[in-house]
């Protein structure tokens, strides 16, 4: 299991970065490189250059910015453990992070890596999905942002252009209540389904809840109609419930053999219903 | 390094304190160039694709899957692999720590227990039982059924990382 | 049934115990601690070239055309190859096993006209490095028709679409036999108890891969071939046999092997391919299995249907039981085991098991799929046999209002030696006493009580018991109490030094289990010395000691025996000069902590080392006509067959929302006779069990219905993690064995051998209020969770827990 063969570029500033990308269509980012390597190793993935991110200056940092923190796409998952930023201003983002595989892969393996693979089973799609987060990309055609909702449009597909580079992501931190849930059945397995869920609480009430879904389904998505209930009055155990029924009929889950779609559909109601009550104290 | 992209690179790494230089192709794993560039097999392959954990060394003090990381990744980084971690020609409290519990059996996966454990010990010299088993689940061994492994970093841990002794038995 | 005649090296010394029975640190440790081993893909031999295979990627298909020039014009490929190729040298390995109705197949090296299975070897190509040869690989021009892929063994076994065409009927094996009055016992029961039991396509999958290295010098017609095999002496027999290398010029070379567990117990096509390549490209050629190669190539392990039933009396007792095992053999048979490793071995080894049951009745049925050859892994055919015997004592109990552990006691064989139906002889056991110390060790009232209490509040815990008895040094006499005729006899060379150190070597290759160190044990104790004086080879070459292979919980037991024989000839050469140096008779010298003594008489010593010394270079310290090699070669063979014992509770608990199982904690009892190293016999059952629990719950070799294979990573196909490994309490019980070295007993596959039917029958204990019994593996959370849906009483846990 080795690699094929391909051509090589560490470049010194994002311009740079991007002209290579640019310069030919099967040449790829490298960033963490865990996700890839696995996919090069079995050479499901045949890739003419890869353009390595590492030494591109401005890819780092976490930054509280006030009513959101910018966190740069270079951030290993183990800086986001490990960042006092992230555990007072987007707890969602540390309980979700122990999820992500195991501690060798987090020291390498990057937040912008990682939201950019949109890989369906993937913590940080599902989050920032139900955080309504920005992403910001470069490319030839220069700088623009994404807002999730359009950016998660398939397995492993998002809509950054193939000579685009995602920057940097700006995650809200006004969604106080929030809610991460995974089932997975060891330690650092891809979850069978995740669930996150947000809101704002506003007297004792949730309101802009967003409930994102993923692993169990072929791409994450949101539960509109889990978050319209909601919205619809306080959160009870009784609404928990039929926020679990009703998440349950709105999917299509997946069926492989790590469980069939009726056993994923059970799941993603139990993870709702968790995340649900877990809102409610939230709020 | 060159701001075209290349096929075949220079590269050079500090492992265990000394300096390895090689032209590889870019595509040569970390894992191949300790082991067979540095001539350190030491570090084992047990599946190539991130999941088994006995390729783990640190790069730049932290644990990392070699099998994971391309070699011109590691351009200018330090590595320490499992060669690097006895005290002299002494098993260094850790490694004694494994043999006293029978922490392995067959040995293959060994070398990345104990480089992820010695991470962890570094960061955190008193961690908990389920500190270590949070930390080291990501390394799969099939011989020792984990708790000999898991009592070996507990002792480790308990006798301080530092402290070598040569006693043998 | 034939009996083994008796021989000379079937005996062994009886010798004081020191060093054995204590914690011993292995020797193997400050080598494998630092990065020091050396294992095979950590060896490089000059000049050498690298091997990849172009492997089937589909189940079954008709080869219509396959060009290799692409490959052959590649970069830095030095040489490919098709099976035309290959078949010029050798048409392939036969397979079977000399059993009633066993047909054999022949398993050519790389595939002819038709592809059996994905994962076959299609084409070899050797070329510069790993990465070369790999994308060598990918220009293979092959054209093939798709045949109907035959996955499922029952539909096999009933005929139609043919899997592999030497089997028309697609039937690798077929037979039975029937001991004592079994219609009787049946026609007359007053209950009885069957289900059909099934265990799932699963891999060994030892951390390190499978590889070889060949290297031909053809000046000198000699061939070394380094393979992490179980089996070196049998590989170069094969050598000789199939490809013709001068057996005097063949050796085969083990060097320090990352786990066995049976995957590497068989004979391999790559085993037989890379001498060829060397010899044709002059060049010492090295490969080193994938993990993807290792999970659709290696010898996958134990799927089939166990059929059993008891015929219980009014009594409760065991009256007669029926046993059928159905295989699901994969495409051919694996070599030297063939289809019967699992259902043959199932249904003749364990039917019996601890009960004391007067008449038994089998039969066994191996179907040939487009699937992986099924070979050995741990416990060959035990483990699902045990699987099902424990789980229907289980259905028994429940059927007859009893505890598990009062079944178990009601029924289990009292009186030793016992004969089970079949004949085979159990000399000594502690059979029962295993069900009181596993009922005392888990506090059964307690738990009870525990249970009770959580299924209130919506929480499932289960235990589940096990309760096991393995044949264990595989020898002649095991062979032959099975009705099988394999001859077994290892042998051991010891050599005393002129300083009164000791060197050992052993016919068996090691894996792992620490025999550098066990059999230092038996050699110390035997020559009365310390074991850090002792240093001990195991089987790194077949220029040395001889060996049947490391199979069959046989290492400790029988290279044990050899050392000790080995040791006890250069004791007595030590006792005989001893003797002459101390003035008494050679019958009163003792061998103990590392003085030669007169017995009876304090102060009449020397020490051994000086002993030693004299022999070497002090003509005055010998007696009359004395003959001073320091050095012994011994076989050793069993007399007759023996038997560890044990059994294993296990406490689960099941998530009522996810289905996932927990394991809170193991309770193991083993009875291996006397032990020689506790750190090594309690490695092996956390390890072995582990296995079982990953084979119970964690890990399946999938196939859909093309017969593609879906799990090829370790992404797909899950070992069980430190996080789901649960603690173990663990009790030993010793009843030595009245024929081997010191009383040893085998047990490195007891674990696995009985750790599965433990974890049904506790997460059928889990689901007793749902009123449903699964009895298939994997207990997937999709199944357990289905399970927990079932029933009415089902509630939700309370949403505030």
């Amino acid at each position: 299991m080795k690699p094929p063969k391909f051509r090589y570029v560490a470049p010194k500033t994002l311009d740079e970065a991007v002209e290579h990308l640019a310069s030919d269509p099967d040449a790829k980012v490298l960033s963490g490189g865990q996700s890839l390597m696995p996919l090069l190793a079995m050479r499901l993935a045949a890739p003419s250059i890869l353009v390595d991110l590492q030494h591109v200056p401005g890819l780092d940092g976490i930054d509280d910015q006030g009513s959101s923190v910018l966190i740069g796409a270079g951030v290993t998952h183990r800086e986001i453990e490990r960042s006092d930023v992230i555990a007072q201003r987007l707890p969602i983002l540390s309980s979700a992070v122990v999820h992500i595989a195991h501690p060798q892969i987090r020291s390498r393996g990057t937040f912008g890596g990682s939201t950019a693979h949109a890989d369906p089973s993937g913590e940080w799609p599902t989050v920032l999905l139900a955080l309504g987060a920005t992403m910001h990309a470069v490319g030839p055609r220069g700088r623009r942002t994404i807002e999730a909702d359009n950016f998660f449009v398939g397995p492993f597909t998002s809509t950054l252009d193939e000579d685009e580079i995602l920057t940097h992501v700006s995650v809200p931190t006004t969604r106080t209540a929030w809610s991460f849930q995974e089932a997975a059945v060891k330690r650092g397995d891809y979850g069978l389904a995740l669930v996150a869920a947000t809101g704002i609480p506003r007297d004792g009430q949730l309101s802009e809840a967003r409930v994102a879904v993923g692993a169990a389904v072929g791409s994450v998505r949101r539960l509109t109609d889990v978050e319209r209930l909601l919205s619809q009055g306080p959160v009870t155990d009784a609404l928990a419930e039929e926020a679990a029924v009703t998440a349950a009929a709105s999917i299509d889950p997946i069926s492989d053999i790590h469980g069939n779609s009726e056993y994923r559909r059970k799941l993603v109601a139990t993870l709702v219903r968790r995340a649900v009550l877990e809102l409610k104290n939230g709020a | 390094m060159s701001t075209t992209p290349e096929e075949r690179l220079d590269v050079s790494m500090t492992i265990n304190g000394r300096r390895y230089r090689s032209t590889v192709e870019a595509r040569r794993t970390l894992a191949d160039f300790i082991r067979e560039d540095a001539q350190l097999p030491g570090t084992k392959l047990g599946c190539e694709h991130g999941v088994c954990g006995a390729c783990t060394v640190l790069l730049d003090d932290l644990p990392a899957r070699s099998c994971l990381t391309l070699a011109v990744q590691a351009e200018g980084r330090q590595i320490r692999t499992v060669e690097g971690l006895a005290d002299g020609q002494e098993l260094n409290t850790l490694q004694r720590a494994f043999r006293e519990q029978h922490g392995l059996q067959c040995g293959f996966c060994t070398a990345g227990f104990l480089m992820t454990a010695t991470a962890l010990l570094e960061e955190n010299a008193t961690p908990t039982r389920e500190d270590i088993v949070e930390t080291v689940s990501g390394s799969l061994c099939r011989c020792t059924g984990y708790q000999t492994i898991v009592s070996a970093i507990e002792q480790a841990a308990a006798e301080g990382q530092n402290v070598t002794n040569g006693d043998d038995q | 049934m034939k009996k083994l005649d008796k021989h000379q090296h079937m005996n062994t010394p009886v010798v004081a115990a020191r060093s054995v029975g204590t914690r011993v640190l292995r020797s193997e440790d400050p080598r494998l601690l630092t990065g020091r081993g050396q294992f095979i893909a950590d060896i490089d031999l000059p000049r050498q070239l690298h091997v990849a295979f172009v492997r089937s990627p589909v189940a079954h298909a008709r080869i219509t055309n396959i060009d290799l020039s692409a490959i052959r014009d590649a970069d830095g490929v030095a040489l490919a190859w098709s099976g035309k190729d290959v078949a010029a040298f050798c048409e392939g390995l036969v397979g079977e096993m000399a059993v009633e109705g066993c047909v054999p197949t022949t398993m050519p090296l790389l595939a002819g006209d038709e592809v059996l299975y994905v994962g076959e070897p299609v084409a070899v190509v050797v070329a510069e490095s790993r990465y070369a040869a790999e994308d060598a690989c990918e220009l293979i021009d092959w054209d093939f028709e798709e045949l109907p892929a035959v996955i499922n063994m029952d539909a096999a076994a009933a005929g139609g679409p043919v899997a592999n065409p030497q089997l028309p009927d697609n039937i690798g094996l077929n037979g039975g036999a029937s001991f004592g009055d079994v219609s009787a016992a049946f026609d007359q029961a007053a209950q009885i108890v069957e289900g059909r039991f099934y265990t799932c396509r699963v891999s060994a999958a030892p951390m390190e891969t499978r590889g070889v290295i060949a290297d031909y010098e053809w000046a000198s017609k000699t061939l070394r071939l380094w393979s992490n095999t179980q089996m070196p002496h049998y590989l170069k027999y094969m050598l000789t046999a199939y490809l013709g290398f001068p057996e005097q010029s063949v050796e085969v070379i083990t060097p320090d092997t990352g786990g066995g567990f049976g995957m590497k117990a068989h004979v391999y096509p790559e085993e037989m391919l890379l001498p060829l390549l060397a010899r044709e490209v002059g060049r010492p050629v090295k490969w080193i299995e994938d993990r993807r190669e290792n999970l659709v190539a290696g010898a996958h392990a134990h799927e089939q249907y166990v059929d059993i039933a008891y015929a219980l009396d009014a009594d409760g007792k065991i009256a007669g039981v029926r046993t059928h095992a159905l295989g699901d053999g994969g495409a051919y048979h694996m070599p030297p085991w063939s289809m019967a490793v699992e259902p043959w071995c199932a249904v003749v080894m364990t039917p019996t098991g601890i009960y004391d049951v007067p008449a038994a009745e089998y039969t066994y049925k191996a179907a040939a799929t487009n699937k992986t050859p099924v070979g050995a892994y741990r416990g060959v055919g035990y483990m699902a046999g045990t699987f099902a015997r424990e789980c229907l004592a289980d259905d028994a109990a429940r059927a007859l209002g009893m505890s598990p552990f009062e079944f178990r006691r009601h029924n289990v064989v009292r009186e030793f030696p016992w004969t089970n139906p079949q004949g085979i002889v159990y000399q000594e056991g502690s059979w029962r006493q295993t069900i009181d110390a596993l009922e005392e060790m888990v506090d059964y009232t307690a738990f009870l009580r525990r249970q009770a209490e959580l299924r209130e509040q919506g929480r499932y815990i289960g235990l589940g018991l096990s309760c096991f008895v393995e044949s264990s040094g595989e020898s002649s006499a095991t062979s032959l109490e099975h009705g099988l005729a394999d001859v077994y006899h290892d042998t051991a060379t010891v050599r005393l030094n002129p300083n009164g150190t000791a060197n050992v070597t052993i016919g068996l290759s090691a894996q792992g289990q620490g025999l550098a160190t066990t059999m230092a044990q038996m050699a110390a104790d035997t020559l009365g010395i310390k074991v850090e004086d002792v240093s001990v080879q195991t089987a790194r070459s077949t220029d040395h000691a001889y060996g049947s292979g490391t199979i069959g919980s046989r290492g400790a037991v029988v290279a044990g025996g050899a050392v000790a024989r080995a040791a006890d000839v250069v004791r007595e050469k030590v006792r005989q000069v001893a003797a002459h140096m101390l003035e008494a008779s050679t019958d009163d010298i003792e061998l103990v902590d590392g003085l030669a003594s007169v017995r009876g008489v304090s102060d009449a010593s020397v020490s051994i080392a000086d002993v030693a010394t004299a022999i070497y270079f002090d003509l005055d310290s010998w007696p009359e006509d004395f003959e001073p090699s320091l050095e012994a070669t011994q076989a050793y063979d069993p007399s007759q067959a023996m038997f560890s014992n044990g059994g294993h509770a296990i406490l689960v608990e099941l998530d009522a929302e996810t289905g996932f199982v927990r394991f809170e904690k193991i309770y193991s009892v083993e009875d291996c006779g006397t032990v020689i190293n506790p750190n090594i016999v309690e490695g092996q059952i956390r390890g072995g069990v582990l296995q079982g629990i990953g084979a119970s719950v964690f890990e399946e070799l999938a196939y859909d219905e093309s017969g593609q294979i879906l799990t090829t990573t370790f992404l797909d196909y899950g070992l069980p993690t430190m996080d789901v490994a649960p603690p173990f309490e663990i009790h030993h019980l010793e009843t030595p064995s009245s024929h081997s070295a010191s009383g040893v007993k085998g047990m490195g596959e007891s674990g696995l051998i009985a750790a599965p039917a433990a974890v049904l029958n506790a997460v059928n204990d889990a689901l007793s209020p749902f009123g449903v019994v699964l009895r298939e593996l994997p207990l997937t959370p999709e199944k357990v969770l289905d399970a927990m849906s079932f029933a009415k009483t089902a509630s939700r846990p309370d949403e505030g827990q």
